[in-house]
């Protein structure tokens, strides 16, 4: 392919993309959630829109990447950004989860259940049983949405409507990785 | 002779401490007990009345379902992690403990290897695809965790050797 091709092909592309706009609405999504901070540049580089899924919003183990359909990746901001805080959750737990144990003075054993392995978590006063990750998953994506509603109040264009205004917790801001 | 003598004795003063940790007994004074180490315990064979010689005071003990369960602290190497060693009928009858053997080096050092998948309890399913990846070898008994984007097995589980994976447990 000759230069004055490439250049013309890459304009071409480059103009379809920008008009795309399921991609739009999915980039507001991760915009909403993460604020111009290095989890959103991390999301974006995991991302993938697919059809034909019957999930909406998941992050694969085995792949590292989190898979969106196709309806969520074109609906409105808040949409987006509601499905993909848990899925995101999910992702970051893999490189925190140490951090995140110690965090919360939790101590995590694992038992032997007939043929497969389970965890239980060992408290300082209980054990617990919900695991120290859905717990991870419940408050980060929580931080995630309030970033957006802390945002809406400067700008109205911008940010997650409906989410009650609670307490931010910086260890969690810290650990995703997001601007303060 | 004697300088020989003076620093074999300084030495194993040395290795004794780094090995023990000190523990508060009833009457308050200090007694030192024997670091958590794998390699102590004979799934099977060692009684649990030799526990608390063999790998020291657990940090918690649960009963449960007919088991006592024994959380060890695994001290800097994991320190959001615990060893657990089930007791039943006085004997231990399984382990679980944090180590970071390569799933390579698993994987070429044992033949007979069951693949499968660790279940995550109590995890929203709808935002999760997949789990722990768990690797297990009936034949010496041995069993390894493991996350699918890591290098290196995160906990190690052991129980009798030949006896299957599928009738340890709960």
């Amino acid at each position: 392919m000759s230069k004055g091709w490439l250049v013309v092909w890459i304009g071409f592309t480059g103009t379809f993309a920008a008009v795309s706009p399921a991609r739009a609405n999915l980039n507001a999504g991760i915009e909403a959630l993460t604020m111009g901070s290095a989890l959103g540049s991390e999301v974006r580089d995991r991302i993938e829109v697919v059809t034909g899924t019957t999930s909406d919003c998941v992050y694969d183990m085995e792949s590292g990447r989190i898979t969106v359909s196709e309806t969520i990746a074109a609906s409105e901001t808040e949409v987006v950004a509601r499905c993909l805080a848990p899925a995101v959750a999910q992702m970051k737990y893999e490189s925190i989860e140490d951090q995140w144990l110690e965090h919360s003075g939790v101590r995590q054993a694992w038992v032997l259940d007939r043929g497969s392995v389970r965890t239980k978590e060992l408290s300082n006063k209980v054990v617990t049983e919900p695991t120290a990750r859905a717990t991870w998953v419940v408050l980060a994506s929580r931080e995630m949405l309030l970033q957006g509603t802390k945002e809406k109040k400067g700008d109205p264009s911008r940010g997650i409507a409906s989410i009650p205004i609670a307490k931010s917790d910086s260890k969690i801001r810290e650990l995703l990785g997001l601007v303060n | 002779m004697w300088k020989w003598a003076l620093c074999l004795g300084i030495v194993s003063m040395m290795s004794m401490a780094s090995y023990g940790r000190a523990v508060k007994n009833k009457r308050g004074s200090k007694v030192e007990t024997p670091e958590f180490r794998a390699e102590s315990i004979v799934p099977g064979e060692t009684p649990e009345s030799k526990l608390l010689v063999l790998v020291g005071q657990p940090m918690r003990v649960l009963r449960e379902r007919g088991r006592v369960l024994y959380f060890y602290d695994v001290g800097l190497r994991g320190a959001s992690m615990t060893a657990t060693v089930s007791v039943r009928k006085g004997v231990v009858e399984w382990m679980t403990y944090f180590c970071d053997e390569p799933v390579k080096e698993v994987l070429s050092k044992y033949e007979g290897v069951k693949e499968g998948t660790v279940a995550l309890s109590g995890v929203d399913k709808r935002s999760l695809r997949g789990g722990l990846r768990q690797l297990t070898v009936d034949e010496v008994g041995r069993g390894f965790v493991y996350s699918p984007r890591a290098e290196k097995v995160r906990v190690c589980l052991r129980w009798p050797t030949g006896k299957p994976f599928s009738e340890v447990g709960f």
